[in-house]
């Protein structure tokens, strides 16, 4: 299974930046989590030369 | 009243001592029955099953239990026990993996690798002396397959640079057998004493050549070789249509024998589980459906995961079905599916619906996982 991320759009009342990313391969939100594997298959994912998509 | 002075005691057909008594009047026993805090392993006797009980895609299934396999559909299964030699033993369900209905073609990349991953730190604290030769775990659990054939199942040391051990056994059709490996300690080993992954235990079932060695030494710690995880297997269980293979009962101790396994109450079993997954029910309104002010709301993890989670989904509320709902009017007929994860910690988490509006109403459940 190929993964795919998307950022989180910023927050719309405060425009503070999201702290999770989305895996859109099955919708999971993922916080930015030093050690939350998913997190760390995401930098891995990113240091591979891939691109998340933008928020919406 | 009189004292019996030895310095062991040994049964008459056994090769090490049951009892060895020091001179400071203190005594070393290999006791096998009724000890508790001793399972490294949880979820064992394969009871906790948040999830779901039965499950067909790669990934997680019953709690802490991950499953990857190359092609095909296999299920993977939370059976119940009914009779046999582990129910003798107090278990009442296995985790069965059930071959496609469809006889499988082998491939050098073909692979059924059932695992569960350990913590580091459970492993840095367990009390194993993971240095020293003279110094083990034991690894033990009950199997099954419908297929007569010699298994072989491997693990790996993460931490450091990566060690492995493999280790196989025969198994007659249909036959309960209870598997005990002796792992020792190795000067190669490292745990490190942090919360990520120590110690994973692969129950492999099938490895193509790709991944396998005729050179593979049994019983014996090596550097991490991923083509040669385990020696060269049998692939008559893997090519047999709806084949099965049920394994129960995983002890991981330290020591150099098996105890009985460590039965835990449902609750227990469950709380440690809930380290690494949690389903957690929300329902919060603000009283009244004209008063909209909702827009995040942080709540209380039941017990401090390993990680901040992951929202992995939503669903309904009580229900891992359906959808997480949001009422965002005042007459309650419009509703926003879904919630969005704002944050989280080792402790709590939070969320917000799906709209980006301000709501009055939220109710759903949030599947959470920190998963090694």
């Amino acid at each position: 299974m190929s993964l795919n991320y998307k950022l989180m759009s910023a927050d719309p009342r405060t425009g503070e930046e999201a702290n999770v990313i989305i895996r859109t391969t099955d919708g999971a939100q993922i916080p930015k989590a030093a050690d939350n594997t998913d997190y760390q298959e995401y930098l891995e994912w990113v240091a591979a030369g891939n691109t998340a998509d933008p928020a919406d | 009243m009189s004292t019996l002075k030895v310095d062991a005691i040994r049964h008459n057909s056994a090769t090490s001592d049951a009892i060895t008594t020091a001179s400071d009047g203190t005594c070393t026993a290999k006791i096998t029955n009724n000890l508790s805090n001793r399972n490294l392993v949880q979820n064992g006797a394969m009871r906790i099953s948040q999830r779901g009980t039965s499950f067909t895609a790669n990934g997680y299934s019953l709690d802490r239990w991950y499953r990857t396999y190359s092609s095909g559909t296999a299920a993977l299964t939370q059976s119940a026990l009914t009779s046999g030699a582990p129910f003798d033993a107090g278990f009442r369900y296995t985790l069965r993996h059930t071959q496609p209905g469809s006889a499988m073609s082998d491939s050098a990349d073909a692979y059924v690798n059932p695992q569960i991953h350990l913590e580091a730190q459970d492993l840095a604290n367990s009390g194993w002396n993971y240095k020293s030769a003279s110094s083990y775990l034991t690894l033990s659990f009950w199997a099954k397959s419908s297929v007569a054939q010699t298994f072989y199942h491997y693990m790996i040391a993460h931490d450091g640079t990566a060690q492995a051990f493999s280790f196989g056994y025969t198994l007659a059709a249909n036959t309960w057998k209870k598997i005990e490996v002796q792992i020792p300690g190795n000067s190669n080993l490292t745990f490190n004493d942090d919360n990520g992954s120590g110690l994973t235990l692969y129950f492999n079932l099938y490895f193509g050549t790709g991944r396998t060695d005729a050179g593979n030494t049994t019983n014996e710690w090596a550097n991490w070789n991923s083509s040669s995880r385990t020696p060269v297997q049998t692939n008559t269980w893997f090519t047999t249509a709806n084949a099965t293979f049920d394994y129960t009962g995983v002890q991981l101790e330290v020591g150099d024998h098996a105890t009985d396994f460590e039965h835990r109450s449902y609750g227990d079993e469950l709380a440690r589980c809930q380290r690494y997954f949690q389903l957690i029910d929300i329902r919060k309104t603000t009283g009244s459906s004209g008063y909209r002010y909702m827009y995040e709301e942080t709540f209380a993890l039941m017990t401090e995961m390993r990680a901040a989670p992951t929202l992995a989904t939503s669903s309904g509320y009580g229900v891992n079905t359906g959808t997480f709902q949001t009422k965002i009017d005042g007459d309650y007929t419009t509703m926003t599916d879904g919630c969005n994860l704002v944050g989280s910690s080792t402790n709590a988490f939070a969320v917000r619906g799906g709209s980006t509006s301000t709501y009055h109403y939220i109710r759903g459940r949030v599947h959470l996982t920190s998963e090694l």
